[in-house]
């Protein structure tokens, strides 16, 4: 799973009401990035005021349609071979010094995952894509190379267990985002999104580095590199079970 | 004049021993109970509160500020060298680090939620008594690396025993999710069913390393003697906080027990006060009765040319006597019962049940009180007692000056 | 001889003599009023002593019981009954699928004022910058006021209306962690049983401020249908809450509930098994009240036996005349005796009647010590405090009068009958 794409996709598609061409174009966003499913390679560089950079190298398998996903830390050495596992609805964790996987009840989740700006709730990816927010074009303009981009809000349904009020995006008319807003419900900016360094991966033009700017907590930062990604090559089944948080380790 | 209504009024005091003795013994009695009841009161409390003091919390402790309302690692004290400085300069030897934070503990199938508590094994000991609690295996020891010393009834609950390897899940402090196992090494039995239940004590370095705190701490705890405390307080208070260091005294930590002792001491002055009004109903009783006794000699002293004025003042000196020696001698009787059950000890456990011994121990009471009266409480007591005899001497002057010379004569 | 007061001849039979009770007890009267002034003041000793000792066991028996009904009123109920084992483990996949049992049983018991279910999971909540650990308690809104008083201590916005499965009441403290206000909406994520997570949006409705950290710290309240509903328990609960008329009725109902309930399916608690603190509190209070009394027996007998050996040594002429008229040495023994115990108990029932008054006047009323104390929040304690009397005082002080009677009666009475009569005579 893409940890961070799957924040891309958890602000995912409205209802039909809205506005047809906003739904299709962030359909079109999900299929570019994630695809059905993906493979990928991360390097997230997690600033912090007053100490180093520290960076966690990642490697995922992310099965968007079952909702199931797998993550392998490969460093720092500190946290090298633990794995992490979402399947039915329930996250698993493995520590290669624990010997064994415990299961992440809620109350631990706590927002921030492994110390980033991303939360678990984009990790686990809890709110669902489908029929949380009404999304509607705000606006178009001509981009630099010649590329239509839109601007998008997807305001959250009332009802909807996301703790955003509205999201607004910026996205070329392909599908390939550049940049993401946050708000509350009091429409405070809470944080933003932003892509950059579009290149070819896996065959397909995408984004390979993500930035999330905490607004409310100056000097924080964490940048998500894609390092190497592919989408749709059939991932084996072997890869979404217990046995296999501890086999990564070997 | 005065003078030898003085001694007019002492000289009747010696003369009638019973009737003096009776009078006096009333106020005695009465203070010397009251100096037993506060003797109790008083060493229960402060072996409470000692107990509670001595076992996890400490006289005082400092955090950096704002730890205690929010506690999160991110609040740390990461440079204790001003802190240790101060404690060196204050001539407090006996104080230790913790690292506290909250864990999931899990054992085979279950898991729940305790407080972490990393310590330092050398110097814990120096400041709690939480080391002699342990009720099975041992304490943590210098040198240990990740073991764990968890209450009794928290590792039945896991299914965990002795020996058996607990798994602590928590977050450190770049928030990312971590967990280790630690070997359990001893069990606690304190009586607090927080620290039994709830709590997980591992080695202090162990905790630093798994929460990446390494030379980071977010308690310093100290015992200071009580009579001491406030006085330190402010004095260090004064170094620590332009530090961005707060340092909190037991009672601001857990205001419980103090407010259950206040409770008790509110029930101890009503009870004064009862005994008080037994004392003074029981005082007017003898001088009346004595002074009524005289009427006769009275009646005569009136005839032979001396002023009711006198009569009353001779009748009312004679009870502030009776009431200074009752006084005297209930509190030198009083104070030296406190003194003889200082040193020997009151033993409940030999009059309790035993259900009720464990409740004891539950609120951090011994089953041996050492009786000690707090000076406030001795002042109230005696102070009172004193001015309710002088208090119940009015009445009988007044009676005493309302005597019919010829009358009085005729008094058998 | 001067005096003119007569001396009873006790009747005799074969050299045996007996006086009934009644001769003894009019005796006794007579001889009390004979020095009236002395009797009364002796008496007010006792009236005060008897009294103020009994209302201060009416002003702690109040108090005490204050403390329980604030232990048992603001959140755990009387009795609580759950699945066996979640009360220990907490855990959701522990529920009762069927509380129908358990409800008809509560409704049909004579003491069990009002049930309520409950759904309690653990779980957490979020908002845009916040996360924090919960309690999720589901509730039914208008039945829970029946048992418990949580619904007063909401101090900002409003407790939950029926119906309202979208609003949630937050602890302050979990409020505050979350810099959450009146109309925010908070995501809660727990585990259904099986395991899933589930997410569902909530939007604050109020406030609650109880004093205790098992609320305040915690909880986030929500509808007992919304609970059901997320965590598709169908109509089943983790926890039916029972009212009880009064405590001492608690042991009663539970046994009751223990003989109905099919002890497979549901676990029966009471309050202080689950939680003893006020339990013990309220019995190291009882162990102490022996000691009081004794205390207060010791300073009163200091206090009239004075007056006893003064009327002792007042009447010695009399008692010897007494005694060579043919008194034996028992009569004049239970003579005495009957004096100190009419004496004893007279002021004493004085002192309870008086005290029992008060009490009756203040228990309504409620005398308020705000004055005196701080917070004693922590210790479920009003200020204000309402004195209670009860079949145990009672006991209690009639045992002490007893006593005291017994106590302050013998030594003199015996000191009576050791009188050499012709030496008596001639005292003066």
């Amino acid at each position: 799973m893409s940890v961070a794409l799957g924040v891309l996709s958890s602000v995912g598609v409205g209802p039909v009401l809205a506005d047809e061409e906003a739904d299709a174009l962030i359909r079109s966003m999900e299929d570019r990035t994630r695809a059905e499913t993906n493979t990928a390679t991360y390097r997230m560089v997690v600033t912090r005021p007053g100490e180093s950079d520290r960076e966690v190298v990642m490697q995922s398998w992310d099965d968007r349609v079952g909702d199931r996903s797998f993550i392998h830390i490969l460093s720092p050495r500190r946290d090298k071979d633990t794995t992490f596992l979402k399947v039915e609805g329930n996250l698993w964790m493995y520590l290669p010094n624990l010997e064994r996987d415990i299961k992440i009840p809620p109350a631990m989740m706590l927002n921030s995952w492994m110390g980033s700006d991303f939360t678990n709730d984009d990790l686990v990816n809890q709110s669902s894509a489908i029929n949380d927010y009404d999304n509607t074009i705000l606006a178009r303009e001509m981009g630099a190379d010649g590329i239509e981009v839109v601007t998008i809000q997807a305001v959250a349904h009332l009802d909807a267990p996301v703790v955003w009020g509205r999201v607004v995006m910026q996205l070329r008319m392909d599908g390939i985002p550049i940049s993401q807003q946050f708000y509350d419900e009091k429409d405070v900016l809470i944080r933003s999104l932003i892509f950059s360094d579009i290149r070819e991966m896996g065959g397909r033009m995408a984004p390979g580095k993500m930035e999330m700017i905490p607004e409310t907590e100056p000097g924080h930062k964490t940048v998500m590199y894609i390092d190497a990604m592919t989408f749709d090559e059939p991932i084996d089944e072997d890869i979404f079970t217990r046995a296999n948080l501890s086999r990564r380790a070997r | 004049m005065s003078g030898t209504l003085f001694a007019i009024a002492w000289r009747n005091v010696v003369r009638n021993k019973r009737r003096s003795l009776i009078t006096v013994l009333s106020v005695a009695i009465g203070l010397l109970a009251l100096l037993f009841i506060w003797g109790f009161n008083d060493g229960s409390h402060n072996n409470l509160m000692a107990n509670f003091r001595a076992l996890m919390t400490g006289s005082f402790q400092v955090h950096q500020a704002d730890f205690f309302d929010h506690p999160k690692l991110e609040t740390n004290i990461s440079d204790q060298t001003v802190l240790l400085a101060a404690m060196e300069s204050a001539g407090i030897d006996a104080w230790t680090t913790r690292l506290s934070s909250f864990a999931l503990s899990a054992g085979e199938e279950t898991s729940t939620g305790m407080m972490l508590l990393g310590m330092d094994p050398a110097r814990e000991p120096l400041v709690t008594t939480l080391n002699q609690k342990v009720s099975v295996g041992r304490f943590l020891e210098p040198g240990d690396e990740y073991t764990a010393v968890i209450g009794a009834k928290g590792a039945a609950k896991l299914g965990l025993g002795l020996g058996d390897e607990i798994i602590l899940l928590t977050q450190d402090r770049r928030g990312t999710l971590t967990a280790d196992k630690f070997d359990i090494v001893g069990l606690i039995k304190s009586g607090d069913p927080i620290i039994d239940q709830a709590m997980v004590m591992v080695p202090l370095e162990s905790a630093q390393e798994l929460l990446v705190m390494e030379g980071r701490i977010t308690d310093l705890v100290a015992q200071v003697p009580e009579a001491e405390l406030h006085q330190i307080a402010a004095e260090l208070r004064k170094i620590l906080e332009p530090e961005g260091l707060a340092l909190l005294e037991w009672e601001e930590i857990n205001p419980i027990i103090r407010q259950m002792v206040n409770l008790d001491n509110g029930f101890m002055y009503i009870f004064i006060g009862i005994v008080v009004l037994i004392v003074i109903s029981g005082v007017i009783n003898t001088v009346l009765v004595s002074m009524l006794q005289r009427t006769r000699e009275f009646g005569v002293l009136m005839a032979m040319g001396t002023s009711t004025g006198a009569i009353g003042a001779v009748v009312l000196i004679e009870a502030i006597f009776l009431g200074l020696l009752g006084t005297a001698v209930g509190t030198a009787g009083g104070l030296g019962l406190v003194a003889w059950f200082g040193r020997t000890g009151i033993d409940l456990g030999a009059m309790m049940d035993p259900e009720l011994v464990e409740i004891l121990g539950e609120f951090y009471m011994d089953t041996i009180i050492f009786a000690e009266i707090d000076t406030n409480h001795l002042l109230i007591t005696v102070l009172g007692l004193l001015a309710a005899t002088i208090v119940s001497a009015f009445y009988p002057a007044w009676r005493a000056m309302r005597l019919e010379p010829v009358e009085a004569i005729r008094h058998v | 001889m001067s005096d003119q007061r007569a001396v009873p001849t006790p009747p005799s039979k074969n050299g045996v003599v007996t006086l009934s009770m009644v001769t003894y007890f009019l005796l006794a009267l007579r001889n009390l009023t004979r020095n009236m002034r002395r009797t009364v003041l002796t008496l007010i000793a006792l009236v005060v002593a008897i009294g103020s000792l009994t209302f201060m066991l009416t002003l702690t028996e109040g108090y005490l019981g204050s403390m329980k009904d604030n232990f048992v009123l603001t959140n755990f109920g009387h009795i609580q009954i759950n699945a066996p084992g979640f009360q220990e483990d907490g855990l959701i996949d522990n529920f009762m699928a069927d509380t129908g049992a358990v409800i008809a049983a509560a409704q049909a018991d004579p003491n069990v004022i009002a049930s309520s279910q409950r759904v309690y999971v653990s779980g957490l909540a979020n908002v845009a910058t916040a996360s924090a650990a919960i309690t999720v308690i589901g509730v039914e809104p208008e039945k829970e006021k029946a048992v418990t008083r949580m619904a007063n201590f909401v101090t900002d916005g409003a407790w939950l209306e029926v119906g309202d499965n979208g609003g949630v009441v937050l602890g302050i403290d979990v409020a505050e962690t979350l810099e959450a206000e009146l109309g925010d909406k908070v995501v809660m994520t727990t585990q259904a049983p099986g395991g899933d997570f589930s997410s569902q949006v909530f939007r604050v409705r109020g406030i609650i401020e109880s004093g205790t950290p098992e609320i305040d710290r915690l909880m986030a309240i929500v509808t007992l249908e919304a609970a059901q509903t997320w965590l598709e328990l169908g109509d089943g609960a983790t926890t039916v809450v029972l009212r009880v008329d009064n405590h001492e009725n608690t042991d009663l109902v539970y046994e009751r509930m223990l003989d109905q309930l099919d002890g497979q399916l549901f676990e029966t608690q009471r309050w202080f098994d689950v939680d003893p603190f006020i339990q013990q509190i309220v019995e190291s209070s009882d162990a102490s009240i022996v000691f009081i009394l004794a205390i207060v027996v010791v300073v009163v007998l200091g206090e009239i036996i004075n007056t006893m050996f003064m009327t002792l040594y007042e009447r010695t002429r009399e008692f010897g005349l007494m005694e060579a008229l043919g008194t034996g040495r028992r009569q004049l023994f239970a003579m005495l005796l009957w004096e100190t115990t009419v004496l004893v108990s007279i002021g004493g029932a004085l002192g309870y009647g008086g005290a029992a008054i008060l009490t009756g006047i203040y228990g309504k009323r409620g005398i308020d010590l705000t004055a005196f104390t701080e917070s004693l929040s922590s210790l479920y304690m009003d200020p204000i405090i309402h004195p209670v009397m009860d079949l145990k005082i009672t006991i209690y002080i009639l045992a002490t009068i007893a006593i005291t009677a017994l106590l302050a009666g013998v030594l003199p009475a015996w000191r009576a009958t050791k009188l050499n009569p012709v030496e008596a005579m001639r005292q003066i």
